[in-house]
């Protein structure tokens, strides 16, 4: 049987150095195949790896848990409400506000396959907000005329954006570019649905100038990109 | 294990001092062997007359019998306070056996002794004093077996057992946690398992002798917790030693080991031992001890009388063999032989006979009294009692620092023979009992024979390898024939790259 010359142990056939010294293993006559070291796999599977919780069951207990949430507050809210009052008054905002949370929160935990769902549930939630907000008095006002559009104006710009981006094959300085367009294109809207809201006349102002700043910043990224930077990409000049 | 009868209803439910209503039921899993059922409760009967004094201390045999929870032991509690990705408070038992093993066997050996041994179907639960075993109805599935054993254990997640078989090739292990019984409860269910497994294959083994009958029920004595049992209240405290010198050493990475297993002849060692005059576990601690004083020689960082301490080593003893008990939970505790290398260097002889009084001396029912009496008073304390778990944990870890492993330098537990069946154990090449270490002892060591095999396992959470090169050369330099294997073959770390030698 081989054994090691500095600690006089045996070792297995094929084993090429003493587990105790590392010293090699002198191996006389016939060269036997050369073995990882022997009894133990080389592989490192942990039972623990297989009782991990999976994705799927992560979220379902991050829904559980958020719905609880959600549900035990609005249940106090609604009670101290209702120990000074005999129905409830100031708590149904702040228990629409929880609700506003609970479906923005869950809504990517439950629909985390379809993003684009999601998105579509939360941006309807939150126009379906506004309307509940200003509508618990009795009559709707500041929602339709201001809220509802702005939050749709918001939506379209993103959107749009979303696809310029989305559209250009070389991502670099021209998507800050873009977003700069985009931003410029969703404030002038914004003081137009303002003004027509609050009845101030059509004529803008203040987006304007902010546009009159975005536009040549714009314009000027997309002659950097194009000429001096030569399309390269964004990950390129920032390193991420 | 989905025979049980339904949970008792809360009104139901015994409360601890109501004890009349606890004889009339029973463990849930075992109904269908009504009677030797009768007859076990006809001698449990006649027991518990024996136990009138363990009553007085303890409620806890009574909760255990056929309660869905039981109590720890008062050796396993302090265990999951120091629960942590380094300690993981588990062992191992693993047979080579003479032909690659059938899992699909092995897991019906696995299912069919599961019920045999009610103790160990639990889950380890966190209540709001202390943490207790609540009855565990799912499946353990035999798992494959890794390179590092012993390690990502889920031991405080709700469904866990506290044990798992592995398999890998012609190899079986049982990783088994401290908490939930020692070394010799361990072995008789890996007897039992293996018998069962063979049993399969056809080949019959007659039950007793540390082989249980899985269509047996299960005895009371076998939940006892025999601390309680042999605590005498008014023993004066152990003396507590000094601490100890540590082994020094950079760490492996987090949830690896090494495991290094030498083999030798049980035979030739056994001569060896009596050639000394001594017992065979005698002679392997002071081999042991005798290489940490190599070791201790070796640091640069102890030389001169200032900077050594005592080397003092911890070798567990089963104490069923001093205190008559059949219990399959923890029974067992240490003598703490030691040298003191700053009264001089000791040759072999001396460490051999001064390991050979000291042990001598620290296994007398008396002097272990003191021990048992001082872990159970301290759960007993009225004042340790109210203590909230989380405060508790904190205390127990910083007692477990200061009155255990600061006091030791390494540990070393002979198991002697694994007494496997005749009918069987030719089939079983070797047997080896496998301790993971700690941050604090580093390297540990476990010993176990098995025919004329004798197999001596370190487990090792440092990148060094010098306490067990210097413990097989020592044997090898005594004439003994070593074979030495490990789990990790290339000597590669931080340690080694920067080694000057």
């Amino acid at each position: 049987m081989p054994y090691c010359s500095r600690c006089g142990v045996e070792v297995d056939e094929g084993v090429g150095d003493c587990p105790l010294c590392a010293a090699p293993i002198q191996s006389l006559g016939e060269a036997a195949p050369r073995r990882e070291s022997g009894p133990y796999p080389q592989h490192i599977i942990d039972p623990e790896d297989a009782y991990r919780l999976s994705k799927a069951e992560r979220r379902r207990i991050g829904i559980e848990l958020l719905t609880l949430a959600a549900a035990l507050a609005s249940g106090a809210l609604l009670l101290v409400d209702m120990l000074t009052a005999s129905s409830p008054g100031w708590s149904r905002y702040a228990v629409a506000s929880v609700a506003l949370g609970w479906i923005v929160s869950v809504a990517p935990l439950a629909l985390s396959r379809k993003p684009k769902a999601a998105l579509a549930v939360i941006g309807a939630a939150v126009v379906a907000f506004l309307l509940a907000i200003d509508g618990m008095d009795g009559s709707l006002g500041w929602a339709v005329r201001i809220g509802v559009p702005v939050a749709l104006a918001a939506y379209a710009a993103i959107a749009s954006t979303g696809v310029a981006v989305a559209s250009r094959k070389v991502k670099g300085l021209n998507i800050v570019g873009i977003g700069a367009l985009g931003l410029a294109a969703f404030l002038i809207a914004l003081e137009a649905i303002l003004r027509l809201g609050l009845g101030l006349g059509v004529r803008p102002y203040w987006s304007v100038v902010a546009a009159l700043a975005l536009v040549p910043v714009a314009v000027l990224l997309f002659y950097l990109h194009g000429r001096v930077l030569r399309g390269a990409n964004l990950r390129k000049i920032f390193r991420l | 294990m989905h025979n049980h009868s339904p949970e008792p209803a809360p009104s139901d439910r015994r409360r601890p001092g109501d004890r009349q209503r606890s004889r009339d039921r029973r463990y849930p899993g075992e109904r269908e062997y009504s009677r030797e059922r009768e007859y076990s409760r006809e001698r449990e009967y006649s027991r518990e007359r024996e136990y009138s004094r363990e009553r007085e201390y303890s409620r806890e045999r009574e909760y255990s019998r056929d309660h869905p929870w039981y109590a720890l032991d008062h050796a396993g509690f302090i265990y999951p306070a120091l629960l942590s990705d380094r300690v993981s408070a588990y062992y191992r038992f693993q047979a080579t056996l003479d032909a690659e093993v059938a899992v699909e066997l092995m897991q019906q050996a696995l299912d069919a002794l599961r019920k045999r041994f009610p103790y160990f179907q639990v889950e380890l639960r966190k209540g709001f004093f202390w943490y207790f075993f609540e009855r565990n109805d799912a499946p353990n599935r035999v798992v494959q077996d890794s390179k590092f054993p012993m390690q990502k254990l889920s031991t405080k997640k709700r469904g866990a057992y506290l044990y798992r078989v592995r398999v890998f090739g012609d190899r079986v292990a049982l990783e088994m946690c401290h908490i939930l019984t020692d070394g010799y409860g361990a072995l008789i269910f890996f007897r039992s398992l293996l018998a069962e497994y063979y049993r399969l294959q056809g080949i019959e083994t007659a039950y007793g002798e540390g082989v249980f009958d899985p269509r047996e029920a299960p005895s009371a004595a076998e939940w006892e917790d025999a601390f309680s049992r042999y605590a005498t209240p008014g023993a004066p405290r152990p003396r507590r030693a000094e601490p100890a010198w540590h082994i020094p050493g950079l760490p492996l990475p987090l949830h690896t080991m090494r495991v290094t297993t030498g083999c030798l002849s049980l035979a030739a060692a056994l001569a060896k031992a009596k050639s000394y005059g001594a017992t065979l576990t005698v002679y392997l601690s002071a081999t042991f001890l005798a290489a940490l004083q190599d070791v201790q020689d070796a640091d640069p960082r102890s030389q001169g009388r200032r900077g050594r301490r005592p080397i003092r080593l911890q070798v567990p003893a089963n104490l069923r063999g001093f205190f008559p008990s059949t219990t399959l939970r923890n029974f067992s505790l240490f003598a703490l032989p030691d040298i003191d290398p700053r009264l001089g260097r000791y040759e072999f002889g001396e460490i051999v006979s001064r390991v050979k009084s000291m042990m001598s001396l620290a296994f007398d029912p008396k002097e272990l009294g003191r021990t048992i009496t001082r872990n159970v008073m301290m759960a007993k304390h009225p004042l340790v009692r109210p203590i909230p778990l989380l405060l508790k944990n904190f205390f127990m870890r910083r007692v477990y620092k200061s009155h255990g492993e600061n006091l030791y330098t390494s540990l070393s537990t002979n198991v002697g023979q694994a007494k496997l069946p005749e009918s069987f154990a030719a089939k079983v090449r070797r047997i080896d009992v496998v301790l993971p270490s700690t941050p604090g002892l580093k390297t540990v060591a476990g010993m176990l024979s098995h025919g004329d095999a004798l197999s001596i396992t370190f487990g090792s959470v440092v990148e060094r390898r010098d306490l067990e090169r210097a413990f097989f050369t020592r044997l090898v330099k005594d004439g003994l024939r070593v074979k030495v294997e490990s789990n990790l073959s290339a000597v590669s770390g931080k340690e080694q790259d920067n080694a000057l030698l």
